[in-house]
């Protein structure tokens, strides 16, 4: 018998572009063991390697990676749900996998440095420094986010806002620029990449021993209440590497200016 | 990087006024402008850069001002979706 999360998950499974994965997690949560085993051959050495090149050795990342494969099937926690049947479909597999053990890798080693800290007879003062490291985690993520948009050019903030927060058409913001659309497309595009790898060099900087990846950015910025983050102190050593950087992108938009944005 | 993506990282950097919230059209489910509109030298600003004729450096210093102030975002937004441009 199919256990109900499998049914109701299931028919919630996406038939998009991803059909074939969705359809071979289908199966493996049916307990299929041909599809299991093409699973397995598919994908276990991938989550490996996937560790591997995070630069995690192999036999920590074998036991991450086992880890992660047992609770596909199983799951954790009271519900028992499979992790497998939280895909929806909406990336590939491989690389909704790379995430899970990506993710439970970060879960790993966020323990063991708060272990340190615990004493047998203060358990709750170990659960309160684990929620403020957390939140001091994500707090971190959103100021780094927040200072990279400060060095980012204002002319590319405001048609990212434009575009992507107000909704407005692409060509109609390039019109008044007096922009092609294709250069305004390439200049957004630089754009995010900027603040993408200069938001990792900040998180980076506070702690170079994190591994955060771009995702985790992406996740802290959809799951949490961030504004609320953004009210609290910033990380000192946030504060202290803020030098207003050049962007390099869009040059050829900025004639006659130079350096950072003018005050007016 | 997805459209949603970037969705989500602006509104997580720059939240929406609770105001600017509660202005939204019920007509047009867009936000409407409220603040920006009494403040003459911000509308003004809007103004001048959809209309265009501003040079590059006055542009990136409209910008600047522009970020200060989600209404002037927001009557940015509308006045370009109104096609308020005459830039040809």
């Amino acid at each position: 018998m199919i256990p109900p999360f499998i049914v109701s998950r299931s028919n919630h499974l996406a038939q998009g572009t991803y059909a074939e994965d969705v359809e071979l997690v289908r199966r493996c949560l049916e307990n299929d063991s041909a599809a299991i085993s093409t699973l397995h051959v598919t994908y276990y050495r991938r989550m490996v390697e996937k560790l591997l090149y995070m630069r995690i050795p192999e036999p920590q990342a074998e036991d991450v990676v086992a880890d992660v494969w047992s609770d596909l099937f199983t799951g954790r926690g009271d519900d028992g749900e499979p992790l497998l049947a939280r895909y929806a479909g909406k990336s590939s597999l491989s690389h909704w996998l790379g995430r899970v053990v990506r993710n439970r890798l970060l879960d790993i080693r966020r323990r063991q440095s708060h272990q340190v800290n615990i004493e047998p007879s203060n358990e709750r003062t170990f659960r309160v420094d684990v929620e403020h490291r957390d939140f001091q985690l994500k707090a971190t993520i959103i100021k780094a986010l927040k200072m990279a948009f400060d060095t980012c050019e204002p002319t590319a903030v405001v048609m990212l806002r434009l575009v992507y927060v107000h909704g407005v058409n692409q060509r109609e913001v390039a019109r008044v620029w007096g922009w092609h659309e294709s250069k305004m497309s390439r200049y957004l595009s630089r754009s995010m990449a900027f603040i993408r790898d200069e938001t990792m060099r900040r998180v980076q900087e506070v702690d170079p021993g994190l591994k955060v990846g771009w995702d985790d950015i992406l996740s802290v910025c959809l799951h949490d209440d961030v504004n609320r983050m953004l009210d609290e102190g910033t990380p000192e050593s946030i504060e202290a590497s803020r030098p207003r950087l050049s962007m390099g992108v869009a040059q050829e938009s900025r004639r006659g200016s130079s350096g950072g944005p003018e005050e007016s | 990087m997805k459209r949603q993506e970037i969705k989500s990282i602006l509104n997580a950097v720059f939240p929406i006024a609770d105001d600017a919230v509660m202005a939204y059209s019920l007509h047009s489910g867009r936000p409407r402008p409220c603040g920006a509109a009494t403040d003459p030298d911000l509308a003004d600003l809007v103004d001048r850069l959809v209309k265009g004729g501003m040079s590059d450096v006055e542009r990136e210093q409209a910008c600047v001002r522009l970020l200060r102030d989600e209404h002037a975002m927001e009557l940015l937004a509308d006045r370009i979706r109104d096609g308020g441009t005459s830039v040809e």
